[in-house]
């Protein structure tokens, strides 16, 4: 290895070190927020929010350090998009954060910026490097177009988050929803996160299958592979659900009044749809200047147009057609659904020209 | 105009309901209707949705090995192998525009009514003596004093205020963002011009992938548009419906051509991974080197008229370039010649040309003196150059680049000494005409600038009457208005009622109630 590569190697590892540490403070931060719910203490709150942050610098410092390492934005590729995604979740979460009392809502948006940059370590290692850019990514509007998207879906986490503590809050998401819904969710997360693994090979998938004495599952037997997978997310999330289930109910004691969260949730769009608005736009003019025409129906582009719709239904419904509330709070999680497949579910189970973002 | 008087402040609800939008014809009523504005967002994300799992275009065969053969069949007669172009997708989009179009037509009026009328309104409402957003000081000050001083606590929200006068009141109209009042149609009309750029690109606009050889030069198609008045039977669906139309589309040529110099790529250290596609070209005009640029990925050159070359592809076609050493009869130096294939190359002042005639990449002796190509592996090159001195043609030689000492010029004194062969680049540019740029740039900007001022600018208005008591004084009513975010527009409301109480209570002035 000559000192160049050995200098790089240095760099790629610090920088994902600094990543793998933002994860243990975000955790922190977390079990501060789960403490003082459970508790009711005050100095936990303090905390949590003194960590959290801490947690917003250290994310733009990590950021920073791979911008000047990369020489280049840190969003080429899904594992530093993935980073940014944590940030833009955690900034717009510091702001709700300050406008209200919101330490449940902490406990459901943390993990999205969590779920983020953990699913991106899990990346094979040769896809979480710095990499020089490609031609095509070679261009101011990388940096102007990527953050406004990637900071529009951290405002969608929060109306993912609002979206359901308002239905808890009023009762309509119920223990059997609860149930239900990981029921079906985390075995095809399972399924997925089985697909991912196996079209990448990531050493932790090896590592994974051969410490469970499952090496025929690392070798590429897919059929199995999914199924173990999805059996194992269905297990992960039939525990999960029972855990919520032996929450005591002084965790709502803690949720704001189904107004406030309304008026949050329509706030976290009101950020969110301009900045995806703005997004998709800024990327139709780089389409433009990188291949002369705006729009190709290509599929990332077709799902953020599919999700900039749900939220304008979301916008329509609330402001013209008097839905508020409840029925609000749905198309609320279809377009953080929609904006998660937008995200992850292209980028893997399609193709198209934005493959670059593959991992 | 009536009298105004307190009791006729608006309310919220009053001037609203005052300003309702006039009934519109049934028709316009189901076009511009928010039923048919929620079925097509539906309609339109589900289509949308279906290309993006079904392989489009050039992709369609796959249809066939990723669904099978009667799944194929279906979506051959369907058309969901191009769903972006088949007739009900456009149906869908065309419903949309004419929804927009209606939408706009029938509430515009609406707004106008909330922006410009409220003040007519207010001065006829019978209704509704107090609202959220009403405050009344019964004061001593005579009315124009008053008038005076709450224009001043107006003014604190309010900087440019409107007065209209009654034959007995007079009447302060404050307003700000009247934008986004306006947004949503904003934001309409922006798609609307976005859906029309659309059109315009489809109708008028050209995309030609040229790919030209380094050495080489090419014409630039580009499709154009002539008059042609017909009519053509268009197909939507079962229905066959007559078309007429005005023009015609043709593939013609631009007036220049395109010469690559020299096609570059370039990987970064140590790495597969590409740092650069550049072609260095020229543009020739009328025979003329008009002038000399480089296309990049993400930097195209703008040829003007709405025409544009993109750096879009780029390969080897299987031809070389010879790269050799002569030496010329009665010269003392030899003269280093890059020759790509079948073009004529002038030997600087000595009078000389070569080209290259012949190129066997994997040459083999068929006979004496007769050379074969054996394949296309660049396993033995040989070279077969033809030489012009003062333009009569000399010699036509063959050279064996790994048989160097075999000179089977027949010019004495001239010899060639093989360097290397290099397969020959070519570049893919697409010239791209797009009239729909200024459609797209003013409909982008108008849904930008509609969709931030409808979520960070707030139409608010404000009132102060100004009326005389009997028996002198005057009665200040302060009423406020706001579309949303009333929340927000409490506080706002307060810190006026504060300014206008400060204005009407400073000094001497004796207030009640």
């Amino acid at each position: 290895m000559d000192t160049t590569s050995a200098a790089s190697a240095f760099q790629n590892s610090l920088s994902q070190g600094l990543f793998i540490a933002l994860l243990g403070v975000l955790a922190g931060s977390w079990s501060l927020y789960l403490a003082h719910v459970l508790t009711g203490k005050e100095s936990y709150h303090r905390w949590a929010r003194r960590v959290l942050w801490f947690a917003v610098v250290f994310n733009a410092a990590a950021l920073a350090y791979r911008w000047v390492a990369a020489g280049h934005a840190p969003w080429a590729n899904q594992y530093e998009s993935a980073t940014m995604v944590a940030f833009g979740v955690l900034v717009i979460f510091t702001y709700f954060e300050r406008e209200a009392r919101l330490p449940l809502l902490a406990l459901l948006v943390l993990p999205a910026a969590m779920v983020a940059i953990a699913a991106a370590n899990l990346l094979p290692e040769q896809y979480k490097m710095m990499e020089p850019l490609v031609p095509a990514l070679q261009s101011y509007w990388l940096k102007i177009h990527v953050t406004c998207m990637l900071t529009s879906y951290g405002a969608f986490a929060s109306t993912f988050a609002l979206s359901l503590l308002y239905l808890i809050r009023v009762g309509a998401w119920t223990r059997r929803t609860t149930w239900v819904a990981l029921g079906i969710s985390s075995p095809l997360a399972g399924w997925f996160f089985g697909y991912v693994h196996q079209s990448v090979r990531s050493d932790f998938w090896n590592w994974l299958m051969t410490s469970l004495h499952l090496t025929e599952l690392a070798a590429g037997d897919t059929a199995k592979a999914y199924a173990v997978c999805a059996a194992g997310g269905l297990a992960v999330g039939m525990l999960l659900a029972a855990a919520l289930q032996a929450l005591p109910a002084k965790l709502m004691e803690s949720v704001p009044s189904a107004e406030v969260l309304d008026e949050l949730n329509y706030r976290s769009v009101a950020i969110g749809f301009p900045l995806l608005t703005l997004g998709i736009i800024l990327g139709a003019v780089w389409g433009h200047v990188a291949w002369g025409r705006y729009w190709g129906w290509d599929p990332k582009e077709t799902w953020a147009f599919i999700s900039w719709l749900v939220f304008a239904f979301f916008l329509h419904m609330r402001v013209f057609g008097g839905w508020s509330g409840r029925k609000i709070a749905w198309v609320g999680l279809i377009g953080a659904g929609s904006i998660v497949f937008t995200y992850w579910g292209v980028n893997f189970l399609l193709s198209g020209l934005h493959a670059y973002a593959k991992p | 105009m009536p009298e105004p008087n307190a009791a006729a402040l608006p309310r919220e609800e009053a001037v609203l309901a005052a300003a309702k939008p006039a009934p519109a014809a049934p028709l316009a009523r189901i076009l511009g209707s928010f039923k048919l504005t929620l079925s097509l967002f539906a309609l339109l994300g589900l289509f949308a949705a279906l290309g993006t799992f079904i392989p489009q275009g050039e992709d369609s065969p796959r249809i066939l090995q990723d669904y099978g053969p009667r799944f194929y069949q279906l979506a051959l007669q369907l058309g969901l192998d191009h769903v972006y172009r088949s007739w009900w997708f456009i149906m869908v989009l065309a419903m949309m525009a004419l929804n927009l179009i209606m939408v706009t037509w029938v509430r515009v009026p609406h707004v106008w009514r909330i922006s410009r009328e409220a003040d007519a309104v207010l001065l006829k409402d019978p209704l509704v003596p107090k609202t959220a957003f009403t405050r009344v000081w019964e004061s001593d000050l005579d009315p124009l004093e008053a008038l005076d001083r709450a224009r001043r606590g107006l003014q604190v929200e309010f900087p440019r205020l409107a007065q209209k006068d009654g034959p007995r009141s007079r009447l302060l109209v404050g307003e700000r963002h009247y934008l986004s009042l306006w947004a949503a149609h904003i934001v309409h009309l922006g798609l609307l011009l976005l859906l029309a750029g659309g059109v315009v690109k489809i109708l008028f606009g050209s995309s030609q992938p040229v790919a030209i050889p380094e050495g080489q030069q090419s014409p630039v198609p580009v499709e154009k548009v002539r008059i042609d008045p017909r009519i053509e039977w268009l197909r939507l669906g079962p229905l066959r419906l007559p078309l007429p139309l005005l023009y015609e589309r043709y593939l013609g040529t631009a007036p220049f051509q395109v010469y690559l110099d020299h096609f570059s790529v370039r990987y970064y250290p140590g790495t597969v991974n590409p740092r650069l596609f550049r072609s260095d070209v020229k543009i020739i005009r009328g025979g003329q080197v008009q002038r000399a640029a480089s296309i990049r990925v993400n930097s195209p050159l703008d040829m003007g008229g709405g025409l544009l070359l993109y750096q879009a592809s780029w390969g080897y076609d299987g031809l070389y370039s010879a790269q050799f050493r002569v030496k010329l009869p009665g010269e003392r130096d030899q003269l280093e010649i890059r020759a790509p294939y079948k073009q004529r190359v002038r030997l600087l002042n000595t009078g000389w040309e070569l080209e290259v005639v012949d190129f066997y990449p994997d040459a083999g002796m068929a006979g004496p003196g007769q050379l074969v190509n054996e394949s296309d592996d660049l396993n033995n090159p040989a070279i077969r150059v033809q030489f012009w001195r003062h333009g009569v043609k000399k010699t036509l030689t063959w050279f064996v680049y790994a048989m160097p000492d075999i000179q089977m010029a027949k010019v004495p004194g001239l010899k060639l000494y093989g360097e290397t062969v290099d397969p020959t680049p070519f570049t893919v540019l697409d010239a791209n005409l797009d009239p729909s740029v200024p459609f797209a740039a003013a409909g982008a900007l108008l849904v930008l600038c509609g969709t931030f001022s409808a979520f960070y600018l707030f139409y608010r208005k404000a009132w102060v009457l100004v009326e005389p008591r009997e028996g002198g004084g005057s009665r200040v009513t302060l009423a406020g208005f706001v579309r949303r975010n009333k929340f927000a527009f409490q506080r706002v409301f307060s810190r006026l009622g504060r300014a206008v109480d400060e204005a009407l209570t400073s000094r001497d002035a004796s207030l009640k109630g």
